[in-house]
C-alpha cells in the first residue's frame, strides 16, 4: 500500500477550496447591491444608473456610505488568505504523500546503465550491491515522509480543527450578507409595486387597475434573481459541509497517527472522505 | 463580546429594519411623504449598524485566527523541507548516476560521448530548476 492515496484526499479539497475566492469576492458585490437596490427603492425609482459593478455604484457614494463594504471586502480578503494557508497545507502534505519524490529507483537505474557503459563493462558485484541500495534508500525515504506526515498529523490537528471553524463561522456573514442582499431586493420590488398603485391613485384612474401582468412579470423577475442568491446561499453551505469533511479527514488521519499510522488505513480514511468533498465541489459550482 | 454575540446583534437590527419596513409598505397610502422620509432615514441608520457588526464579527474571528494561522504556516513549511530533502537525495542519485556515466566517456577516449555525458549532465541540472519552477507554479494555481 503507498500513501499516494492519501492525495485524493488532499487534491479533492485543494480543488474545492480555490472555489473560497470565488465567494469572498462576491461580498463586496453583495454588499454593494444591498446599497444599490436601498438606495433605489428610497430615491423613489427616480432616474438612478444601472448597476455596472460595485467600485462604479461604491464610487458614487460619500465615504461614510460605501465604508461598511470596503471593511468587507479586506476582511474578506484576510479570509481568502486564510483559506489559502489551509490548502497549501493540505497541498504540501499530499506532494509528500506522493511517490514521486520518495523513490530512488530512477537514479539507481541510470547509476546501473552508467555503470555498465564502463569500459570495463560492470562488475558483477555491482549490480546486486546496487539493487540492495536502491532498496534500503527507498526504505529510509518512505520512513522519512512518512514519520513528516505522521507528526503533521499529531502538532497541528488541533489548529485545523480550529481554522475549518472559523472559516466556518466566516461564510455565516456571508450568508447573512446574501439574505441582506435578497431582502433589499424583494423590497424594492415590493415598493415598486406599491408605488405603482400610488401613482394611478394619483392621476386618478377609475377603477385603480388590478395590475395583473405588471405583478406577475415583476414576480417572475423577482423569483429569478432570488434563485441566485438561493444558489450562493447553498454553494456557502456546501463550503460549510467541505470544511468539515477536511476537519473530520484529518481528525481521522491524526487518530491513525496516534496509533502508529498504518499506511493501508491512512490511505482507507482518505478514500472515504473523497467522494464527500467532490460532491461538495459540485454542489458550490452550481453557483459560482 | 463573542463572534456569535455581535452577529446575533447584527441580525436584530437587520430584523429591525426590516419591521420598519412592513410598516412603511403596510401603511403605504396613509404615510405623507415627510413621514416616509422619516422612516426611510430611520432603516437607513439600522441597516448601516447591522452592516457594521456584521464586519466587527467578522473581525473577531480574524483576530483569533493569528496564532493558528502561523502555525499551520509552519507545519507546511516543514512538510516543504522534508520533501526539498527527500528530492535532494532523489537527485543526487541521479546527478552522480551522470556523473559516473562521464567518467566512463572520459575513460572511452570518446571524444563524441564525452561531449553527450556533458551535455546530460547540464540538462539534468537543467531540468532540476524547470522542475521547480513548475512545482512552484503547480501550488500557486492549485490553492489559487
Amino acid at each position: 500500500v503507498d500513501l499516494v492515496g492519501l492525495r485524493k484526499f488532499t487534491d479533492e479539497s485543494v480543488k474545492a477550496g480555490a472555489k473560497f475566492n470565488d465567494l469572498s469576492q462576491d461580498i463586496y458585490r453583495a454588499c454593494a447591491v444591498e446599497l444599490y437596490y436601498q438606495k433605489y427603492r428610497m430615491s423613489r425609482f427616480t432616474a438612478i444608473s444601472i448597476f455596472e459593478s460595485p467600485d462604479v455604484f461604491l464610487g458614487t457614494l460619500p465615504a461614510r456610505e460605501r465604508v461598511e463594504c470596503e471593511t468587507a471586502k479586506k476582511l474578506w480578503g484576510n479570509f481568502a488568505a486564510a483559506n489559502k494557508v489551509l490548502m497549501s497545507y493540505l497541498y504540501v502534505m499530499g506532494q509528500l504523500a506522493g511517490d514521486d519524490i520518495a523513490n530512488a529507483d530512477a537514479g539507481f537505474k541510470a547509476a546501473k546503465n552508467s555503470i555498465a557503459s564502463l569500459p570495463r563493462g560492470s562488475d558483477p558485484i555491482i549490480a546486486p550491491t546496487l539493487n540492495i541500495a536502491n532498496t534500503i534508500t527507498n526504505i529510509l525515504m518512505d520512513a522519512e515522509r512518512q514519520k513528516a506526515i505522521k507528526k503533521v498529523l499529531i502538532q497541528n490537528n488541533g489548529d485545523v480543527r480550529s481554522l475549518t471553524a472559523k472559516l466556518s463561522k466566516a461564510l455565516i456573514t456571508y450568508i447573512v450578507w446574501l439574505e441582506k442582499e435578497k431582502a433589499a431586493l424583494t423590497n424594492m420590488y415590493n415598493f415598486a409595486l406599491a408605488n405603482h398603485q400610488s401613482f394611478n391613485r394619483q392621476i386618478q384612474v377609475k377603477p385603480i387597475p388590478s395590475d395583473a401582468l405588471l405583478v406577475l412579470s415583476a414576480s417572475a423577475n423577482l423569483e429569478i434573481e432570488v434563485q441566485k442568491i438561493n444558489a450562493k446561499i447553498r454553494a456557502a453551505k456546501a463550503y460549510q459541509n467541505l470544511l468539515t469533511n477536511i476537519k473530520d479527514g484529518h481528525r481521522e488521519l491524526y487518530e491513525e497517527a496516534l496509533y502508529g499510522f498504518n499506511k493501508k488505513v491512512a490511505v482507507r480514511i482518505a478514500l472515504k472522505y473523497a467522494p464527500a468533498i467532490q460532491a461538495n465541489f459540485d454542489d458550490i459550482n452550481k453557483a459560482f | 463580546m463573542s463572534f456569535e454575540q455581535v452577529l446575533q446583534q447584527s441580525r436584530e437590527h437587520q430584523a429591525a429594519a426590516e419591521e420598519i419596513t412592513r410598516f412603511h409598505l403596510n401603511n403605504f397610502q396613509k404615510l405623507s411623504a415627510a413621514e416616509s422620509a422619516r422612516l426611510d432615514e430611520r432603516e437607513t441608520e439600522i441597516r448601516e449598524i447591522s452592516r457594521r457588526l456584521l464586519n466587527e464579527a467578522a473581525a473577531i474571528l480574524w483576530e483569533d485566527l493569528q496564532g493558528t494561522l502561523k502555525n499551520i504556516r509552519e507545519a507546511t513549511d516543514k512538510m516543504r523541507s522534508v520533501r526539498a530533502h527527500l528530492k535532494s537525495v532523489q537527485r543526487t542519485l541521479s546527478f552522480a548516476a551522470a556523473v559516473i556515466g562521464l567518467g566512463g566517456a572520459i575513460l572511452s577516449q570518446n571524444p563524441i560521448a564525452v561531449a553527450t555525458s556533458a551535455l546530460g549532465v547540464v540538462d539534468l541540472v537543467n531540468t532540476f530548476r524547470d522542475e521547480d519552477d513548475e512545482e512552484d507554479a503547480a501550488e500557486e494555481d492549485a490553492v489559487g
